[in-house]
């Protein structure tokens, strides 16, 4: 290769190795996107995990749970997102209610998660759901619930 | 119609156009080789189909990167869809012109690419005629022009088609990488060290092919071979170690999502094909070319060049992509 040859491969692999950087800056963080599989977060019923300080985001509950599953994690922080309002709610107070409406339509995932029983059988009954309880309830057995909370169970 | 949309009709357009002069002028020039008592004046038409075959190349790695920006701009239409590659899937299971499209986008997915090669290695060899200015190319070289012509064609006409079908209606598009009846990506076994391990030898082999063995049969099979497993592996590891590190999805390995989120991975996965592209191209310079020459040996020199880059490039662009997340 030749002097010239030499000096303009240098150059565009300077160029390359700058190039992830200078995009990173002019482009800002990245979205924020499902930690299964990828999809993201606007607008979705987000369910953020806590385990070991560590907080991952999930589209739906179907996600987290196939990361709980996947990942074998021990007792964690589950926090859902209310059907009705959009507010966080821990999900250890939370009700549960698979119904024909789609939570998820990325990941098809049909589980809604309301902060009242009230609010998730009147989902239930309007959509031709199914209140969760016992071992169908997500996150069952491994969800820490926040000091303070009342547990509904 | 959307920019990007509209961006890759041109290039279609531009595609159409020049794989026609092309193709034409090849099927002259064949037709004039098998008839000795009709010449076809090849000598003045050279530069032309040079500037044909270049605009056709040029066209084809353009409309690449357009029918990418184009999928991915589309994927906010459907909220069942995740990235492009569900996109690929709008009109699954649709009756009507609709149901064509998955089988249209193949098409594009699979001719484009083809016609890259095809065009970047008629250009090489007809750059490499140059050595031998008198009479006209071999009858291999014009039947290769003859074949990208017709896949200029047929590329755009797939991807024109696929634009300007319908996509309005309910699809079975769901998932990006989640079709029913194929593994989840997300559940498939990631790359092991099987895939680095793989990477390093290709490139290990692939850089003594390119050092010690200059050109000859064995020399060029060696960095065929390992070509091919550079750009085979260097994608498994890219979508397995690359895309969940930036992404910040440690369970989701999709090199089109990142391809979405980091556009400038276009040139990371360009990197990888270099090394492939420049040794195909470089063996229709030889095969389809005079044989010999000093324009040959330029050309063969400047795909060099171009393979080194991919080959160091690329761990290097990936390197820094997860140092710069």
């Amino acid at each position: 290769m030749t002097g010239r040859g030499t000096l303009l491969l240098a150059g565009l692999l300077a160029a390359t190795a700058a190039l992830p950087f200078g995009a990173r800056a002019l482009r800002g963080p990245p979205s924020p996107r499902c930690a299964v599989d990828g999809v993201p977060l606007a607008g979705a019923p987000v369910v953020r995990v806590e385990e070991g300080g560590v907080e991952r985001s999930f589209c739906c509950v179907g996600c987290a749970e196939r990361w709980l599953a996947t990942t074998g994690a021990g007792p964690v922080r589950v926090v859902v997102t209310d059907s009705s309002t959009g507010a966080a709610v821990d999900a250890g107070c939370a009700w549960f209610v698979r119904s024909t409406v789609l939570a998820q339509p990325a990941t098809g995932d049909r589980v809604h998660a309301f902060a009242r029983k009230e609010d998730a059988l009147r989902h239930a009954e309007a959509y031709r759901g199914s209140l969760l309880s016992g071992k169908e309830s997500p996150f069952g057995g491994k969800v820490v619930r926040q000091e303070g909370d009342q547990s509904r169970r | 119609m959307a920019a990007p949309a509209i961006l890759a009709v041109l290039f279609a357009l531009v595609l159409a156009g020049a794989g026609s002069a092309l193709a034409f002028a090849a099927a002259r020039g064949l037709r004039a080789a098998g008839r000795a008592d009709r010449a076809f004046p090849w000598e003045s038409h050279r530069g032309l189909v040079m500037l044909l075959v270049v605009l056709v190349a040029v066209c084809a790695a353009a409309a690449l990167l357009a029918w990418g920006v184009l999928l991915q701009d589309l994927v906010p239409q459907w909220a069942d869809v995740r990235c492009l590659v569900g996109v690929l899937r709008v009109g699954t299971g649709s009756a009507g012109a609709t149901g064509r499209l998955p089988a249209l986008a193949d098409a594009t997915d699979v001719l484009l690419p083809l016609l890259l090669v095809a065009a970047g290695g008629a250009a090489a060899a007809h750059a490499a005629g140059r050595d031998r200015p008198e009479g006209p190319p071999r009858r291999a070289h014009l039947s290769a022009l003859f074949v990208v012509g017709v896949l200029a064609i047929a590329a755009a006409a797939s991807m024109t088609a696929w634009i300007a079908i319908p996509k309005a209606g309910k699809h079975l598009s769901s998932g990006c990488c989640t079709p029913a009846g194929m593994v989840l990506v997300e559940e498939a076994a990631p790359a092991g060290t099987g895939a680095g391990i793989g990477y390093a030898v290709s490139s290990a082999a692939f850089a003594a092919g390119l050092f010690f063995s200059r050109r000859g049969v064995a020399g060029s099979g060696v960095r065929l071979a390992s070509a091919a497993g550079i750009l085979l592996f260097g994608s498994r590891l890219l979508s397995d170690r690359v895309a969940p590190f930036v992404l910040g999805t440690p369970l989701h390995r999709c090199a089109w999502c990142l391809l979405g989120e980091a556009p400038e991975t276009a040139w990371g996965m360009a990197l990888l094909a270099a090394p492939l592209l420049a040794t195909l191209w470089g063996l229709a310079a030889r095969g389809l070319g005079p044989g010999s020459g000093p324009t040959l040996e330029r050309i063969e020199r400047v795909l060099d060049g171009v393979a080194l880059l991919g080959l160091l490039g690329a761990p290097l662009f990936f390197a820094a992509e997860r140092l710069a997340s």
